[in-house]
C-alpha cells in the first residue's frame, strides 16, 4: 500500500512537471507579454519605450528565452514560492487565497449537487424505465444534456434578470454581492447565495443531466447479469434488487466518473465564473490569460493539475473499496 | 390422495418480439410430489430454463406467461404461482422454494461476501438478528460440505472456484429449509468430477431435509442416478413422461430413444461412435407442424406425422408419451 502511494506520487510529480513545462512553453509562445498587452490595450499614447519595456521584461526575467523562465519557476515552487503576479502586483499564493472560497461556493456545491441529485434520477429512471414519465425526464435530460452551458446561462439571465425584473422572482444578473463589506453578515450571506443562483444551476445541470444517464445506462447494464436473478429468486423486492444489488455494483464505474468530475469542474467554472462576473479561480485564469500574467497562469495551472491527479489518486483509492476483485497492490 | 408438492398444469409462456409471439413453453404439465425428484430432460433450447423461470414468475419481458396454472401445496395450503400477488410470490420465492442455476461464475453478486449473501437468504425470510443469519450461514457452509466455512464466510465471490460457488448457490437455495430446489443444470458448467460431487450432495440432502428437487439437465446420464420421475421435453412440450426406472428400460419416444443413443456408454467402450440426432431443436417461430419432431424423426410417416400434432398418451399406468406410432415403433 505505501509503495504504491510512493509510486503514485512520484508519477503525479512527474506529471506535474509535464503539464507545467507545456502550459508554460504555450503560455509564452502567446504573442504578446505583460507589458505590451496591458498597456497596448488601454491607451495606445502611454506605449512604453523600447528601453524601459526592455528594463521592465529584465526585472520580470522575461528576456530570457523560456526554458530558462521556466527552470526558474519551477526552483522557486520547489521552494513554495508560487512568486507575484505581474499585472496584480501581488504574490500569487495571496491571490489564489481571495478566489478559492468563491470556486468553491459555486464548484463545490455543484459537484455536491449533480451527485446528490444524479443518483436518486438514475435510480428513479431505471426503476420506471420504458414508462411515459420516465421517457419524459430522459428526453428533458437528454435536451439539458445538448444544451451549452454558455447559451443557457445567458437565458437565464434573459429570464431572471430581465423578464422577472422587479419581481419576486428577480435574480441578479452578474456579480458575487451589491451589499459593501460592512453590511450585516446575515445579509451579506443572503446577497451572496441570491448572486450564487443562477451560476450554480448553469455550473450544475450539464453534468447532472450527463451523470444520471450515465448511472441509469449502468444500471440496466447490470440488472440483465445473473446475479440479478438470483437476487429475485432469493425473493428480494424490486427496490432491494435495485438498491442494494444492482446499485452497489454500478459504484464501480461510478468512481471512474468521480475522479473525471473535479477536472470537468474546473472547466467549467472558467466559463460560468466569466459569464457571470464571479471572482473565483475560474475568471481569475482567464483573466490572467489575457494579461499573459504568466506567474498566476503558472500558479493556477499547478493547482488545478494537483487536483486532477488528486482527484484520479482517490478514485483508485475508492476502486479497491467498492470493489472487492480490485487489488492495489 | 393429497395434492402434489408443486402441479404445473398446461404452461404456456410467450416471448412477444419482432418476429411474433414464440410460445417458447407450450402447453407445460408436471408435478412433482413431496420429496421427490423430477428430471426434466431436453436439448439445449428446448424450453426447459423458461418452465423453471415460470415456476417462480422469473421470466423477464418480452416473456410473459399466457395461460396454465402452477399450484403450489404447503401445509394443506394450496395457491397458485401463476396469479398469486407479488408479495405473496416473494415468500415463496426463496423461502418455499429455492432455484440453483447454471452458471456459478455469474450467479453471485461480486460485490458482496458469500457469508453476506447466505444470510441475506436467511434475513429475507425469518426475522433474525444479524449475527443468527451469519450462524446460519455458517451452518450451512458446513451443510454444504465447503472446505474452511470459517474462512470462506468472508471471502468474495471471486476468490472460490466454480464448484465452490455452486456449493454456495445450493446453501443460498437451502438456507431457509424449502419444500422444494429448483435447479436448472447445476452442473453443466463445471468438471466432470466436480459435476458427480455436486450431484451427490443435492442427492444427499434431498434424503436428509426431505427436499424435493426439480433437476433440469440435458444429460440423461445425470437424471438416471439422481432422479424418481422423468420429463422429456422438445420445442417447448412434454413428449414422454415416466418414472426413471420405467423410462430407461422402455423408453418409447423416438426422441426419448435418440437422446439414450447419443449417451456416451461407460461399460461397452468400443461400441463405436455415438449416434446423435440429426438437426437441432428448432426455434419457436420455427416449430413445424405436425409432430414438431417429425423434421429429425426416422420413423416419420406422412401424412400423420407432418399434419396431426400427437397427443400425450397414458400407454401404461404412469407412463405418458406424445407419439402416434409409439406402440408400433417399439414392438
Ligand atoms: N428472452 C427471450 N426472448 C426471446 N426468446 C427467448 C428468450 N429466452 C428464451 N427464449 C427462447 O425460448 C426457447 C427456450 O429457451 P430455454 O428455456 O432457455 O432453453 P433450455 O431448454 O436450453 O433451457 C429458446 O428457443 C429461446 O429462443
Ligand atoms: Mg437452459
Amino acid at each position: 500500500m505505501i509503495t504504491y502511494l510512493l509510486r503514485r506520487i512520484l508519477l503525479g510529480l512527474v506529471t506535474l512537471v509535464v503539464i507545467t513545462l507545456m502550459v508554460y512553453g504555450l503560455a509564452r509562445s502567446m504573442p504578446g507579454n505583460p507589458l505590451t498587452v496591458q498597456l497596448g490595450e488601454s491607451d495606445p499614447s502611454r506605449k512604453l519605450n523600447p528601453e524601459d519595456q526592455q528594463r521592465m521584461l529584465e526585472i520580470y526575467g522575461l528576456d530570457k528565452p523560456w526554458p530558462v523562465g521556466y527552470v526558474q519557476w519551477i526552483s522557486k515552487v520547489i521552494q513554495g514560492d508560487l512568486g507575484r503576479s505581474i499585472t496584480r502586483k501581488q504574490p500569487v499564493t495571496q491571490l489564489i487565497g481571495e478566489r478559492i472560497g468563491p470556486t468553491v461556493l459555486i464548484s463545490g456545491t455543484a459537484l455536491f449537487l449533480t451527485w446528490f441529485l444524479a443518483i436518486p434520477l438514475g435510480l428513479y429512471a431505471s426503476a420506471r424505465g420504458g414508462r411515459i414519465d420516465e421517457r419524459f425526464t430522459g428526453l428533458v435530460l437528454y435536451a439539458l444534456y445538448s444544451f451549452p452551458t454558455f447559451v443557457a446561462a445567458l437565458f437565464l439571465q434573459i429570464i431572471f434578470a430581465v423578464w422577472l425584473r422587479d419581481t419576486h422572482w428577480e435574480l441578479p444578473l452578474f456579480g458575487m454581492s451589491d451589499l459593501s463589506s460592512d453590511a450585516p453578515f446575515f445579509a451579506r450571506c443572503r446577497d451572496v447565495a441570491w448572486h450564487a443562483i443562477l451560476p450554480i444551476t448553469c455550473q450544475t445541470y450539464v453534468v447532472l443531466a450527463y451523470n444520471s444517464r450515465f448511472i441509469k445506462a449502468n444500471l440496466e447494464e447490470v440488472v440483465r447479469q445473473d446475479f440479478i436473478r438470483t437476487a429475485r429468486a432469493k425473493g428480494a423486492g424490486p427496490w432491494r434488487v435495485l438498491v442494494h444489488h444492482a446499485f452497489r455494483n454500478t459504484l464501480i464505474p461510478l468512481v471512474t466518473l468521480l475522479g473525471l468530475s473535479l477536472p470537468a469542474l474546473v472547466g467549467g467554472s472558467v466559463i460560468i465564473e466569466q459569464i457571470f462576473t464571479w471572482p473565483g479561480m475560474g475568471r481569475l485564469f482567464f483573466e490572467s490569460i489575457r494579461e499573459r500574467d504568466y506567474p498566476t497562469i503558472m500558479g493556477l495551472t499547478l493547482m488545478f493539475s494537483v487536483l486532477t491527479l488528486a482527484g484520479q489518486l482517490l478514485a483508485d483509492l475508492l476502486y479497491s473499496i467498492v470493489d472487492p476483485r480490485v487489488n492495489v497492490e | 390422495m393429497a395434492a402434489p408438492l408443486l402441479e404445473i398444469k398446461d404452461l404456456v409462456t410467450v416471448f412477444h418480439t419482432s418476429d411474433g409471439r414464440l410460445p417458447a413453453v407450450d402447453g407445460v404439465s408436471l408435478s412433482i410430489e413431496r420429496g421427490q425428484t423430477l428430471g426434466l430432460v431436453g436439448e439445449s433450447g428446448c424450453g426447459k430454463s423458461v418452465t423453471a423461470m415460470s415456476t417462480l414468475r422469473l421470466v423477464s419481458s418480452p416473456g410473459r406467461i399466457e395461460s396454465g396454472s402452477i399450484m403450489f401445496t404447503t401445509e394443506g395450503e394450496s395457491i397458485d404461482l401463476v396469479t398469486t400477488p407479488e408479495k405473496q410470490l416473494r415468500q415463496v420465492r426463496g423461502g418455499r422454494i429455492g432455484m440453483i442455476f447454471q452458471e456459478p461464475m455469474t450467479s453471485l453478486n461480486p460485490v458482496f461476501t458469500i457469508g453476506n449473501q447466505i444470510a441475506e437468504a436467511v434475513q429475507l425470510h425469518r426475522k433474525v438478528s444479524r449475527s443468527e443469519a451469519r450462524s446460519r450461514a455458517l451452518e450451512m457452509l458446513h451443510l454444504v460440505r465447503l472446505a474452511d466455512p470459517e474462512q470462506r464466510l468472508d471471502a468474495y465471490p471471486h476468490q472460490l472456484s466454480g464448484g465452490m460457488r455452486q456449493r454456495v448457490m445450493i446453501a443460498i437455495a437451502l438456507a431457509c429449509e424449502p419444500d422444494l430446489i429448483i435447479a436448472d443444470e447445476p452442473t453443466t458448467a463445471l468438471d466432470v468430477t466436480i459435476q458427480a460431487q455436486i450431484l451427490e450432495l443435492l442427492d444427499d440432502l434431498r434424503s436428509r431435509l426431505g427436499t424435493a428437487i426439480l433437476l433440469i439437465t440435458h444429460d440423461l446420464g445425470v437424471v438416471a442416478e439422481t432422479c424418481d420421475d422423468v420429463a422429456v421435453m422438445y420445442a417447448g412440450r412434454i413428449v414422454e413422461q415416466a418414472s426413471a426406472v420405467e423410462l430407461f428400460s422402455r423408453p418409447l419416444h423416438p426422441y426419448t430413444i435418440g437422446l439414450l443413443q447419443a449417451r456416451p456408454n461407460v461399460d461397452a467402450r468400443d461400441s463405436g461412435p455415438l449416434e446423435t440426432i440429426p438437426g437441432m431443436v428448432p426455434p419457436p417461430q420455427d416449430f413445424p407442424s405436425g409432430c414438431r419432431f417429425h423434421p429429425r424423426c426416422s420413423h416419420a410417416r406422412e401424412p400423420q406425422c407432418n399434419v396431426e400434432p400427437p397427443s400425450l398418451r397414458e400407454v401404461s399406468p404412469g407412463h405418458f408419451v406424445r407419439c402416434h406410432f409409439a406402440e408400433e415403433i417399439n414392438s
